[in-house]
């Protein structure tokens, strides 16, 4: 009966690894390849600054344009120093080639934090430090500020990580999509949900939020202020691997710049021209929106 | 001595045969490391717990541990919000057994019914007891 039992329990793990690498899903393999690869409009430019230079933040910012004319897309990792998907992500993204417009990539907006694997530099969360419509609230807020508002970005990505699932675990704010009116956050989420979770992770199906333009986060200071269509993602630790997070953060950035045409896709539809990404105004108070809550 | 091709073996059912059926305490013991239970279990747990290892490794074999899972964690995550997740694999592994237990009772029971209820009546005690 031991050995009878015994023999059940190696099937069963035998079968379900054999199930579950069967089953796993390879994420979008066309859509990366398009973003690691120079296109037809070759290979694009990429320039080098400093952010903060001689400061203990000062850090790296790529600006990478494509020969052809296009929207600019901001991407932002390391906001949080702890959220290592974002930063690793981030990092890969300032070798992609845009088919059109500039990538603008931070992949580590936080330094002091990132060095120090916090969530928090020095001046505390450098995410509550953009009020809508007033000066930012640290020297650290106010550098990055300036760079958005010279590269004046149609879109802008914010890579984070929760450590719950958003609705199921109160404070967290995992697998959400917050996204600005005018941005395209429903089509991201069908999209990544496609690409990135399986059918047996029901609980990790990512949602898009719209949320409150004008808060103290980036994302919604931008919308604001630039009228650009802006994304905060948050992917979770609950259940998922750094490889898996990494793969979510990668394919949510590839889908917001084939969204709003920087990238050459299939899915990308033929009214996505960066003149449409500022067909709305991001502080219509009267839509449907949703508070970003705690650990975004 | 009867076995079970014995053509002269009587059909008496088997006297704890007779107890499992007038006795859901002893029908509920028999099912605490039933082979239907262990195997419940197994499914429950093995699957989930090779996800939560390594994410490839969920397959839709782990999604009945994972909702138990999920479930658990916010409604934990509801009571006591403090808690770090990797606490909920204590009350994770107690419900799978409890809901393994379950289901080994119904099995065992659904089994007595049927045997009970064969045409001809039971079968010889030994066979009985071996299928016990």
């Amino acid at each position: 009966m031991r050995r009878r039992r015994a023999l059940a329990a190696v099937t069963a793990l035998a079968g379900t690894a054999t199930a579950g690498l069967a089953s796993s899903r390879t994420g979008n393999d066309r859509l990366l390849s398009v973003a690691r690869t120079p296109g037809e409009a070759g290979e694009a430019s990429t320039s080098t600054e400093r952010l903060l230079p001689g400061t203990v933040h000062e850090t790296p910012l790529y600006s990478i344009e494509s020969h052809r004319d296009g929207p600019t897309a901001m991407v932002f990792g390391g906001i949080h120093g702890d959220e290592r998907s974002g930063i690793r992500v981030a990092h890969e993204v300032a070798d992609w080639h845009p088919d059109a417009g500039t990538i603008v990539v931070v992949p580590e907006t936080n330094r002091v934090a990132v060095e120090n694997d916090a969530r928090m530099g020095t001046d505390g969360d450098l995410n509550r430090q953009f009020p809508g419509g007033k000066s930012p609230t640290s020297t650290l807020a106010a550098g990055i500020w300036d760079a958005v508002e010279r590269h004046d970005p149609d879109v802008v990505l914010d890579l984070h990580r929760s450590l719950g699932i958003y609705g199921l675990h109160r404070e967290y704010v995992g697998q959400v999509v917050f996204h600005s009116a005018a941005a395209r956050g429903k089509s991201l989420v069908d999209a990544l949900n496609d690409d990135a979770v399986p059918w047996y992770l029901p609980f990790h199906r990512f949602t898009a939020q719209e949320s409150t333009a004008g808060g103290p986060l980036l994302f919604q200071k931008v919308a604001h202020e630039l009228d650009a269509a802006t994304y905060l993602f948050e992917t979770t630790e609950f259940l998922l691997d750094q490889a898996t997070r990494t793969q979510q953060a990668r394919l949510v950035t590839a889908h917001v710049l084939a969204l709003h045409g920087l990238l050459e896709s299939e899915q990308t539809p033929a009214n996505s021209t960066p003149s449409n990404t500022r067909t709305k105004t991001a502080t219509d108070s009267t839509e449907r929106s949703s508070e970003t809550r705690a650990d975004s | 001595m009867t076995t079970a091709s014995d053509p002269n073996a009587e059909s008496v059912p088997h006297p704890q045969e007779e107890d499992l059926r007038t006795s859901p305490l002893l029908l509920v013991r028999r099912a605490l490391a039933s082979p239907v239970t262990i195997a419940t279990y197994i499914l429950l747990v093995v699957p989930f717990a090779l996800g939560w290892l390594k994410t490839e490794l969920f397959s839709p074999l782990a999604l009945p541990g994972y909702v138990l899972y999920n479930v658990g964690s916010a409604i934990g995550n509801a009571l006591a919000p403090r808690f770090e997740f990797w606490v909920y694999w204590i009350p994770f592994l107690g419900s799978c057994y409890g809901l393994a237990v379950s289901v080994g009772v119904g099995y065992e029971w659904l089994r007595v019914r049927l045997t009970g209820s064969e045409p001809g009546g039971a079968k010889s005690a030994d066979e009985q007891r071996r299928r016990l």
